[in-house]
């Protein structure tokens, strides 16, 4: 199954549980893409919280770099993160067909 | 191709519309396909608690009487239709809601997880999901 997984909620329970749910799909063999809207920029930024790890090591989970709103609030974020952090993000494409994905999750 | 049960992935608080939409939603599914099927025995569908949803599965979760009451609501529609009320275990515990085994395992006092409802795995979802079901998020 092709999903889009959206993390939208700046708490560290709801971003950990939406990442986790994307890297256990990945698992098994569905097709996950992340979006990560700016409320979760706070976390990503924390080197101790688990989105930050979980980013990390998407490429280990063979999915494609998670997305990131395309505004100047996040080409600032990926210029703070370390490399190999921000090396696992980039910009939402300019057209995104939400027909593309069999169903689009929010957390 | 997809399968024809739906799987519904509810992640929302009780107290959020959407878990009393997603109530509703199996309750009118099932009700048609019954009705469709003139008997219970064919008719299914596929539910997973994820996030704040595993507070529907608190047996000592309180509200007023006015409220509508969740967990006796899903309680009731599993008994009638024979359906699993899987919650994911990790969602769960970090919210205080633990079975006996999981109370034991972790050194908890007590367990709290209302009769019907069991504790699983992620990988759970992920399985259900292999079948292509049509998925729904409330």
């Amino acid at each position: 199954m092709k999903l889009l997984i959206q993390l939208h909620t700046s708490t560290e329970m709801a971003s950990y549980e939406g990442c986790a749910l994307a890297l256990t799909l990945a698992t098994f063999g569905h097709e996950v893409q992340l979006y990560l809207d700016a409320p979760v920029f706070g976390l990503l930024m924390q080197p101790e919280s688990r989105l930050h790890g979980m980013i990390q090591s998407l490429e280990l989970y063979d999915m494609p770099a998670a997305w990131l709103p395309d505004d100047v609030f996040s080409g600032w974020l990926t210029g703070m993160l370390p490399i190999d952090l921000a090396s696992q993000l980039t910009l939402v494409p300019d057209i995104v067909n939400s027909q593309d994905f069999e169903q689009i999750l929010r957390f | 191709m997809t399968t024809n049960t739906p799987l519904l992935l509810i992640t929302a608080d009780p107290s959020h519309p959407l878990a009393r939409l997603a109530l509703r939603y199996a309750k009118a599914y099932l009700q048609s396909a019954a009705n469709e099927d003139n008997t219970n025995i064919n008719v299914s569908l596929n539910l997973f608690f994820y996030g704040d949803a595993a507070h529907i599965a608190n047996r000592l979760r309180w509200q007023s009487a006015d409220q509508v009451n969740l967990t006796k609501e899903w309680q009731g529609l599993a008994e009638q239709y024979e359906l699993s009320l899987p919650v994911c275990v990790s969602t769960a515990l970090s919210r205080g809601i633990s079975d006996t085994d999981n109370s034991t395992r972790h050194q908890l006092d007590a367990d709290n997880l209302a009769t019907g409802f069991t504790l699983v795995g992620l990988s759970e979802l992920a399985i259900m999901m292999q079948d292509n079901r049509y998925l729904m998020q409330f």
